[in-house]
């Protein structure tokens, strides 16, 4: 398991992602790495942007058949998943953007979980991934 | 690749992608696009060819371009890779965007030598298949 601490600065957004990216769990799951590299920045720039935290805590867990992300922040509390879907029956010229972000996490993972405890907002989100290349 | 690449050709913009449009370049992507508001483009291109990642910075990129540049311009997304299809599906976009599967890029590259070529020059071009070596 891999635990990272950052600051949640305006700004370091990317250096928060690539650290996350770097990391040899995320980098051990093949294909997905790239729908794995749209969850991780929907959910660190929602943390940057919005909470107002002051550290933003990741871990990150694998095993052999699933990997683990948790984000932990001491920010706004904010249920992402109580957020309405966006409505797909407005044509394209016309569509806004918000809420897309939130809604791809929950398509691409297997199991998203918020919890609001201890006065932090706690994500949990899991995906079943069956090869993988970690020695460890 | 990892950064993009926009060539204007007519009316037409090809926006040759790397392997993401997300947070790090969507929003330097859609600076680059403003240039050509007012332009009249009527069809704007992306190569996905080397697309992997494709997240909702990368997405109001797409929107930015059908809602901004021209008049509803034609939007194709060329070599799209399976997820991100998919992604495009989920969000019901697949039928506002038309898809176009080029075999290799070296006959997309004849093409344009081919365009480029009879642009330039006054003469009779004798049908030949892409890709197609000359001998």
């Amino acid at each position: 398991m891999t635990r990272l601490h950052f600051q949640p600065i305006q700004g370091k957004s990317l250096d928060i992602i690539d650290t996350i990216l770097q990391t040899e769990e995320v980098a051990s799951v093949g294909d997905f790495w790239g729908l794995l590299s749209v969850v991780v920045e929907e959910l660190v720039v929602n943390v940057v942007d919005y909470s107002h935290s002051d550290y933003l805590d990741v871990e990150i867990m694998r095993d052999e058949k699933s990997i683990t992300l948790r984000f932990r922040d001491a920010g706004v509390p904010f249920n992402p998943l109580e957020k309405e879907a966006p409505d797909f029956s407005i044509p394209m010229e016309e569509r806004q953007i918000g809420g897309l972000g939130i809604f791809m996490v929950i398509k691409y993972m297997d199991s998203v979980a918020y919890e609001h405890t201890g006065g932090e907002n706690i994500m949990t989100v899991m995906k079943r991934v069956k090869s993988s290349k970690l020695n460890a | 690749m990892d950064d993009f690449k926009v060539t204007k050709n007519g009316t037409t913009l090809l926006i040759e992608l790397g392997r993401s449009l997300n947070t790090a370049n969507a929003p330097i992507l859609q600076e680059e696009l403003s240039k050509y508001v007012g332009q009249d483009i009527e069809k704007v291109v992306f190569d996905a060819s080397e697309l992997l990642a494709l997240s909702s910075s990368g997405l109001r990129t797409v929107y930015y371009a059908k809602q901004r540049l021209g008049h509803k311009p034609e939007i194709v997304f060329v070599n799209c890779a399976k997820e991100i299809y998919n992604t495009l599906k989920m969000i019901g976009l697949a039928s506002s965007i038309k898809f176009l599967k080029v075999e290799s890029k070296k006959i997309v590259r004849k093409q344009d030598e081919l365009d480029e070529f009879t642009a330039n020059n006054d003469v009779v071009c004798y049908s030949m298949r892409l890709g197609q070596d000359d001998e």
